[in-house]
């Protein structure tokens, strides 16, 4: 595996995303990427940006299937066989610079940039062009040389001098972040080693005293329960390290909020109906238009917050009071649109009537491993972490959250929890999709 | 009972999660390294299932030695006895590679003694 492995896809394509539209911008032509780290297949990458700088003559010939195909495999064996860097002709005429960059790490980085014609290069250039065309119908051949005309010119210094340097810089910065990334990660990684050893022991100690003693000494249910709770809470330190540490990954998507929330539902569906509990839904969609459905989307970290809200949505189910046929109890989650501080937004309100929280203790419930007074006795396992998770979550992606609680009776409290997003995510992204 | 080779860098540390399984009988071969382990291949090789975490030393050289390690067993000696992966890591390019090399099942630390031996209980029934 290489040092790469410490980087999940979806940061690696972002990554290239980036360098690539970094590069198109600097050298004013499509770019693409051949990688090939150790032990992984040697890859092509090309981004939609390249498709909107291509020439013509490149568009004409990546709509056609066979020459598209023979355009691919030209790029990937001048890649494969490339050993520093230098000004290229491909078989059509067109010239490319192709930069080959190697890494410590065992990893090989080639770029192919630019489309042009180099001036002093021309006769070569004239001559494969003539030989691709001689191939073609006669009638198809005007247009194909028109279109060649119209990649820019420009001169062998130019290319040498400046793009190529540009293109140069690019590919180490790239490769940097790949190192820079991957080498946190690894020492992120090599930390949480260690704090999870030290809970397996713990966890692996005291299960094994909780079955001896059993078998011993015959201890009775509230030994046993006392170990399980043992158990349980280092189980829970250890999901809020893993939570802290997918937290820390910064890649956002371009997600579905209210997917999101129904799969969280549909999870917990079956826990609550056991209990006589029903969970109804209302989210607020964006205005509909002549039939078509607008399903709001927003950038998020889409694994920490269906965590997020998988476990506000347990603490909802977990503090009602059960329901039974003629009084059946229900956990009501409404989404409605909202801004605050005139900054868009979508407000999620998770309500249920159950054990509530004092007022005194609103702000508390969200600090690690605090429990509310009410919630401590109800005998329902919990490590005090849920709301502290839940907190981070939201706020690393720029929301708010809050509780309220209130007494209606003498035991029987309202409690909501309200989760507020903004919809241009924590980076000012957003982006509303019909899939009308 | 079966003979079960443990591989894991700190098994002195966590000795207790397999003592449910030595408690049923089974007797456990503890290897905390790849060099340990090819060591003792011929020893390993009739061991009736192994228990392997992914994070060995020399881990500069290869952050998922137990990887390599596994693949090695299974192309270049032959092994076909029932693997269960206990280990941290939750990669999934890492877990996707053991799926495709066949592993019998995978936990994920840390992990209760109980669910470890009612795994490692599983795979040996499944080869009788």
């Amino acid at each position: 595996m290489s040092i790469r492995h410490h980087i999940f896809p979806e940061e690696r394509k972002q990554m290239q995303r980036e360098a690539l539209r970094e590069a198109i911008k600097r050298i004013n032509g499509p770019v693409g990427f051949y990688e090939r780290w150790l032990n992984e297949e040697a890859q092509l990458a090309l981004t939609d940006e390249a498709m909107k700088v291509w020439r013509p003559f490149c568009s004409k010939i990546w709509e056609c299937e066979d020459l598209k195909e023979k355009c691919y495999q030209d790029h990937m064996n001048r890649a494969q066989s490339c050993k520093g860097s230098h000004v290229d002709t491909c078989w059509l005429g067109v010239h490319n610079m192709v930069c080959a960059l190697e890494d410590e790490y065992g990893g090989e980085l080639v770029i192919l940039g630019g489309v042009f014609r180099i001036r002093e290069w021309q006769e070569e250039a004239e001559t494969l062009l003539k030989s691709f065309l001689d191939t073609l119908p006669h009638n198809q051949r005007k247009e194909y040389i028109s279109a060649w005309e119209q990649i820019p010119e420009v001169s062998e210094e130019e290319v040498r001098n400046y793009k190529m340097r540009e293109l140069k810089s690019i590919g180490r910065n790239y490769l940097h972040a790949i190192h820079q990334l991957s080498d946190f990660r690894y020492k992120a990684d090599l930390t949480a080693h260690d704090v999870v050893i030290a809970l397996q022991v713990v966890i692996a100690e005291i299960e094994v005293l909780k079955i001896e003693m059993k078998k011993a000494f015959g201890i009775g249910q509230r030994w046993e329960d006392r170990f399980e709770n043992l158990i349980s809470a280092c189980e829970g330190h250890n999901w809020y390290l893993k939570a802290r540490l997918e937290l820390e990954k910064s890649h956002h998507e371009e997600e579905s909020i209210s997917k999101l929330i129904y799969e969280c539902v549909d999870l917990y569906s079956p826990k609550a109906k056991e209990r006589g509990i029903e969970i109804f839904v209302d989210l607020e969609q964006l205005e509909a238009e002549a039939g078509k459905h607008m399903v709001l989307t927003m950038p998020m970290n889409r694994t920490a917050l269906k965590n997020a809200f998988s476990n506000a949505l347990d603490n909802a189910i977990k503090y009602s009071f059960d329901g039974t046929a003629s009084k059946p109890r229900w956990v009501e989650i409404i989404g409605k649109l909202k801004k605050i501080n005139r900054v868009p937004g979508y407000i999620i309100a998770i309500t249920n009537l159950g054990v509530g929280i004092e007022e005194d203790e609103l702000e508390a419930v969200f600090r690690p491993g605090y429990q509310g007074r009410q919630r401590l006795h109800t005998g329902h396992a919990g490590f005090g972490m849920g709301l502290t998770i839940l907190k981070e979550v939201v706020e690393k992606h720029g929301g708010q959250v809050k509780i309220s609680s209130m007494c209606q009776t003498r035991s029987a409290w309202l409690s909501t929890l309200n989760i507020w997003l903004p919809l241009h995510g924590p980076m000012g992204r957003t982006k509303e999709r019909s899939d009308g | 009972m079966a003979n079960i080779a443990w591989i894991e860098d700190d098994h002195e540390r966590i000795g207790a999660l397999v003592r449910l399984l030595e408690i049923d009988g089974h007797k456990i071969l503890r290897f905390r390294s790849l060099e340990e382990v090819r060591e003792n291949i011929n020893k390993i090789k009739k061991c009736d299932a192994i228990i392997l975490d992914l994070i060995l030393p020399p881990v500069e050289e290869d952050p998922y030695l137990g990887v390599t390690l596994l693949d090695e067993l299974y192309n270049e000696h032959g092994f076909r006895a029932p693997v269960v992966v206990c280990s941290l890591v939750q990669n999934p390019v890492v877990i996707h590679r053991l799926q495709e090399l066949g592993v019998t099942r995978i936990l994920t630390k840390p992990v209760r003694p109980s669910v470890l031996h009612d795994a490692v209980t599983d795979a040996l029934k499944s080869i009788e």
